[in-house]
C-alpha cells in the first residue's frame, strides 16, 4: 500500500526587518545625515555693471551663503559613474567635470540667499534633486559667481576642506 | 630613535606578523562636523583591510568588467569600471576600523548589505583616503618597475653574476626560489625561520653559486688557435649554451 508522506513543514525565513535598537539608533558620528553641511560665503561688489567676487564682508559688498550637504561615499561612486567614459582612441578613462560639477549642484545644494531677493532664484527639489529649472537659476548667474561657488565646493568635495 | 626609521620598522612588522592583512592609517581632523583627511591634522582613523589576493582581484574584476567598441565596431576592448571596482574592494576587503560603525560580514566574507548602508554613509573624502592607502600597498610604481628591468636584464645575462642592491621583486624571486628550491620552505614559513639560521643558509646558497660559477667559467675550451709554434687552446670567453 502507498504510503503517503506528510509534506513537510516550511520554514518561514524570517524577514529583514532591523532590529528595533537599530532603528532607534541615531546614526554614528562618523555618518552624513541631512544636517551635515558645509556653507560657501560669497562677497560681491558691484563695479560697472558687474559683479566682483571680494575676499570678505564690507560697506557696499553684497554677501550671499550657499549651502551644500557633504556627500557620502556612495553617492560620489554613483556620479564619478555617471560622470566618467571611456575613451576608446586614449585608450583611458576620463571625467567629465563639468557634468560632476552639474550632478553635484543639483544634489547638494540646498538652499542659498540669492533668492532672498529674487524669487525666480529660488531653488526647489524633487525627490532630493534640485529641478532642471533650479539649474537653469544656477547657470543664469554671472559666471565668474558660479564658477567661484563651484571652486569653493569642489575645495571640500575634492580636496577636504 | 629615528621616527621615520621606526615607521617603516613597524610597517614591515605588520607585513611580516600580519602578511594577509593591510592596515592603512590617515590623519583627519573634524570640520563643521565632518571626519575628512588631513594631512595635518592630530587624529588618526586607523582601517584593516584583508589583502587583495588574485582570486579577490578575479572575481573583482570579472564583475566591473565591460566591453567598449573600437573602431566602429570592429572589435572591442575589455573595459573595468574603476569606482565600481573601488566600492567591491569595500564589500570585500574592509575587515575593522577606528570608526564606530561595526563591519559585519556573511558567510561567504562580503559586508552585509545593511552594514554597507551605513559603511558607505561615511564622508566620501575619508573613504577615498583609506582607498588610496589600501591601493599604495598593492601598486607597483614607475619607479620600481623601471628598477625591475634594469635589474633583470643583469640577472639574466649570460655573463650576470647577481645584482647589487636588489629590488624587492628580484629579492623576493631570488630568495623564494632558492629556499623552496633547497628547503621546501615557503612565502608564509619563511618569516619564522630563526634569523640566524637563515643567514646560515643564506650563506652556504651563496657559496655553492660562487663554487657553480667558478666551475663553468674553468672550463677548458675546445676551440684551438693555430699559431706558428703549433696550435693552443682558445683563451676566448667560453658562452655557456
Amino acid at each position: 500500500m502507498a504510503v503517503v508522506q506528510a509534506k513537510p513543514e516550511l520554514v518561514q525565513a524570517a524577514p529583514q526587518v532591523p532590529r528595533v535598537d537599530e532603528r532607534l539608533m541615531k546614526p554614528g558620528k562618523y555618518e552624513i545625515t541631512k544636517d551635515t553641511t558645509f556653507t560657501v560665503d560669497i562677497h560681491l561688489r558691484l563695479k560697472e555693471g558687474r559683479w566682483l567676487i571680494m575676499t570678505g564682508p564690507g560697506k557696499g559688498i553684497d554677501s550671499h551663503k550657499a549651502v551644500f550637504r557633504m556627500w557620502t561615499y556612495d553617492e560620489m561612486v554613483e556620479l564619478k559613474k555617471m560622470a566618467m567614459s571611456y575613451d576608446v582612441n586614449k585608450r583611458m578613462h576620463t571625467m567629465d567635470q563639468d557634468a560632476l560639477n552639474r550632478f553635484k549642484v543639483q544634489r547638494f545644494l540646498m538652499s542659498w540667499t540669492f533668492d532672498k531677493d529674487n524669487p525666480r532664484l529660488k531653488i526647489h527639489h524633487v525627490g532630493g534633486i534640485m529641478t532642471d529649472e533650479s539649474w537653469k537659476a544656477f547657470v543664469e548667474l554671472q559666471p565668474n559667481i558660479s564658477t567661484y561657488i563651484l571652486d569653493e565646493m569642489n575645495k571640500v568635495y575634492e580636496f577636504n576642506g | 630613535m629615528n621616527s621615520t626609521a621606526e615607521k617603516v620598522a613597524r610597517k614591515e612588522w605588520e607585513r611580516v606578523t600580519e602578511p594577509d592583512k593591510v592596515r592603512v592609517k590617515v590623519k583627519v581632523t573634524w570640520w563643521n562636523g565632518m571626519c575628512l583627511p588631513d594631512e595635518e591634522g592630530k587624529d588618526i582613523e586607523e582601517a584593516v583591510f584583508s589583502v587583495l589576493t588574485f582570486g579577490d582581484n578575479h572575481v573583482i574584476e570579472k564583475a566591473v568588467a565591460y566591453e567598449e567598441d573600437v573602431g566602429n565596431g570592429r572589435t572591442t576592448v575589455k573595459v573595468l569600471e574603476l569606482n565600481e571596482y573601488k566600492r567591491l574592494i569595500v564589500k570585500k576587503n574592509l575587515l575593522s576600523w577606528t570608526l564606530d560603525i561595526p563591519i559585519e560580514r556573511d558567510e561567504q566574507g562580503w559586508m552585509r548589505p545593511k552594514c554597507y548602508e551605513r559603511v558607505s554613509s561615511i564622508p566620501a573624502p575619508l573613504m577615498e583616503a583609506f582607498l588610496d592607502g589600501y591601493e599604495e600597498s598593492i601598486a607597483i610604481t614607475d619607479a620600481e618597475e623601471r628598477k625591475i628591468d634594469r635589474q633583470s636584464a643583469i640577472l639574466f645575462s649570460p655573463s650576470g653574476h647577481g645584482v647589487v642592491d636588489a629590488c624587492e621583486a628580484v629579492s623576493l624571486f631570488c630568495t623564494l626560489g632558492n629556499f623552496w628550491e633547497k628547503f621546501g620552505l615557503d612565502k608564509n614559513k619563511l618569516p619564522t625561520v630563526p634569523y640566524r639560521e637563515y643567514l646560515l643558509m643564506k650563506i652556504m646558497m651563496g657559496k655553492e653559486g660562487d663554487s657553480m660559477r667558478v666551475k663553468t667559467h674553468s672550463k677548458a675550451s675546445t676551440t684551438m688557435i693555430a699559431g706558428a709554434h703549433g696550435s693552443r687552446p682558445s683563451r676566448g670567453i667560453s658562452i655557456p649554451m
